[in-house]
């Protein structure tokens, strides 16, 4: 199997079956991480091409020495960070507060997850979504979310300590 | 920090779409268009350069006036028969022409490039 940095070097000299070969490898963890985010299927969608798109368009910015996947999320971060950023600025009032949501207990599991996941700040979400959905190193997650390690932990630590508390009231 | 039981719950309960396939089709062919697609210029950046070029362009004609100025001396020096009022009309017809390209190359390159923009991006719709 070709590595994926070596598959993307075919992509930086205009090789479009080696996209194509990414994509595959890479569409389902990468848009299991973008609904993490989102926690909604349209904006995912729009949300995984705008980031596929980024990478073809900035594919000679691609440095070989360092991994594919680590420069892939940073890329998904960095669009779904706009996305929020832009949403806000357009209609910050239609989000409706997590805390508001009343009968908790009555919801099926897999909307209790979602809500959990959704009423967390956008920066411990991610960190959240990298270790324990994608199972990755505290030291790739830093260096995804272009963040100091000690922040990654105090991130995962106030994470952790709300969702056991949300979990606890349950 | 242990990945503690209600954690694992919380995974293997949250929902898990997958993309549809239209969708990675869809993906696809914009990649393929992304990847022919020439070098780029945003409009913003199309806006930036003529408002530039146009800003600049008084400070380049004082620059062009000036050093036709001291041509004039030197030709004078070396052709002193030379009649002033053909020296005045080549100094102003010469810095209206350079002002002219000044302005004409840069603000048509960007336009160019921006053209091309459009015309590939109108694929994509």
């Amino acid at each position: 199997m070709i590595a994926d940095e070596a598959l993307m070097t075919q992509v930086a000299a205009g090789d479009t079956k080696a996209a194509n070969v990414l994509l595959s490898r890479y569409q389902k963890p990468l848009y299991k991480f973008i609904f993490q985010m989102t926690v909604n299927e349209n904006d995912s969608d729009d949300l995984l091409q705008e980031t596929w798109l980024r990478v073809i368009r900035y594919r000679h910015t691609f440095n070989i020495e360092k991994k594919f996947s680590t420069w892939l999320f940073q890329i998904a971060t960095n669009c779904t960070r706009d996305f929020f950023r832009k949403k806000k600025q357009i209609a910050s009032l239609e989000e409706i507060e997590p805390t508001q949501c009343a009968s908790k207990s009555s919801f099926e599991n897999s909307e209790w997850a979602s809500f959990l996941i959704k009423s967390l700040p956008l920066h411990q979400r991610e960190v959240i979504a990298l270790k324990f959905f994608h199972e990755k190193k505290e030291r790739e997650i830093a260096e995804i979310l272009d963040i100091p390690l000690g922040t990654v932990k105090s991130r995962l630590h106030k994470a952790m300590h709300y969702l056991k508390g949300m979990k606890n009231e349950q | 920090m242990n990945n503690e039981k209600w954690m694992d719950e919380l995974i293997a309960s949250f929902p898990n779409p997958q993309p549809q396939q239209e969708l990675i089709s869809k993906i696809q062919q914009q990649m393929a268009l992304a990847i022919v697609e020439k070098k780029r210029l945003s409009q913003k950046m199309l806006l930036s350069i003529i408002a530039i070029t146009l800003a600049t362009i008084p400070l380049f004609s004082l620059t062009n006036y000036f050093y036709y100025i001291l041509l004039q001396q030197i030709i004078t020096t070396y052709f002193p028969q030379m009649l002033t009022s053909f020296l005045v009309l080549f100094t102003i017809s010469v810095s209206l022409i350079g002002a002219i390209c000044y302005g004409f190359i840069p603000i048509w390159l960007a336009y160019f490039l921006n053209r091309n923009f459009h015309q590939s991006s109108a694929v994509l719709r």
